[in-house]
């Protein structure tokens, strides 16, 4: 049977606990979890707040395309729930969640990562850091074009390089 | 007399620091991606006289709200699009 998707843009906090809630399955041996958070420091400048900025239609299509993805690639079974924020977050708080369930570990593992990866390069999200020395920028990105899948290490299964 | 489109363009990201909410232009029917974002180029001088940033133009991504255009595409009737910078979501 094929699995479940949650997919969402959010201008509440996100919660782990919705995550983990949403892909438990009793078919599943496996979860993966992962949370992206505000980190304090970027470029040798120090950070207080991100503002992030979302295309938000273009976003769930992009995220409705690395679900049919990844099942393509680990299974139809797998469970995928994912969230970006929108809005001004403070240090550590979580600008996205991804959850990936699976029977076992290898393809949870895998297809999270290959997720976040391609959200990291696809995703029509764009993040503006405020300085601790009140100045703010737009942070410089990946170039968006219609090429399918990156590659990386580790996640390469059945994906075209460039 | 050449049939013209009207296009709103939405901006995202970096563009924000120019001009906040969308742009509304005029290009001919048929026109190409690289016209279409010439033309912004220009809205966005006229709108905001300090605007020299046509490499923010240059890098980024006309898209519709399902998928990104490619310099093979064309406009062939009024629409909404979006212009899209380099992305670093996550």
């Amino acid at each position: 049977m094929e699995g479940l998707n949650h997919l969402g843009v959010s201008m509440a906090p996100l919660s782990t606990e919705a995550a983990i809630e949403f892909i438990a399955d009793p078919e599943h041996g496996a979860a993966d979890l992962f949370i992206g958070t505000v980190r304090n420091h970027n470029l040798g400048k120090s950070v207080k707040g991100v503002s992030y900025d979302v295309y938000e239609e273009l976003t769930l299509q992009t995220f409705r395309e690395l679900c049919d993805e990844a099942r393509a690639n680990w299974g139809k079974e797998l469970n995928i729930f994912i969230e970006h924020f929108q809005g001004r977050l403070d240090i550590g708080g979580i600008s996205i969640l991804i959850a990936v369930s699976s029977p076992h570990r290898d393809e949870s593992f895998k297809a999270c990562r290959f997720i976040i990866e391609e959200i990291k390069h696809r995703a029509p999200i764009w993040k503006q850091e405020h300085y601790t020395d009140g100045d703010s920028e737009w942070v410089q990105g990946h170039a968006l074009c219609s090429h399918g899948p990156v590659t990386y290490e580790g996640c390469t299964k059945d994906h075209a390089g460039h | 007399m050449e049939k013209t489109l009207d296009l709103r363009i939405k901006l995202f990201g970096a563009f924000r620091k120019y001009h906040t909410g969308s742009l509304s232009l005029s290009v001919a029917d048929g026109a190409s991606i690289t016209q279409v974002k010439d033309q912004i180029g220009q809205t966005l001088r006229e709108l905001v006289p300090g605007f020299r940033d046509d490499e923010l133009i240059e890098k980024s991504a006309l898209a519709t709200n399902r998928r990104v255009l490619t310099n093979s595409d064309c406009v062939n009737e009024s629409m909404d699009l979006a212009i899209l910078p380099p992305v670093c979501g996550g």
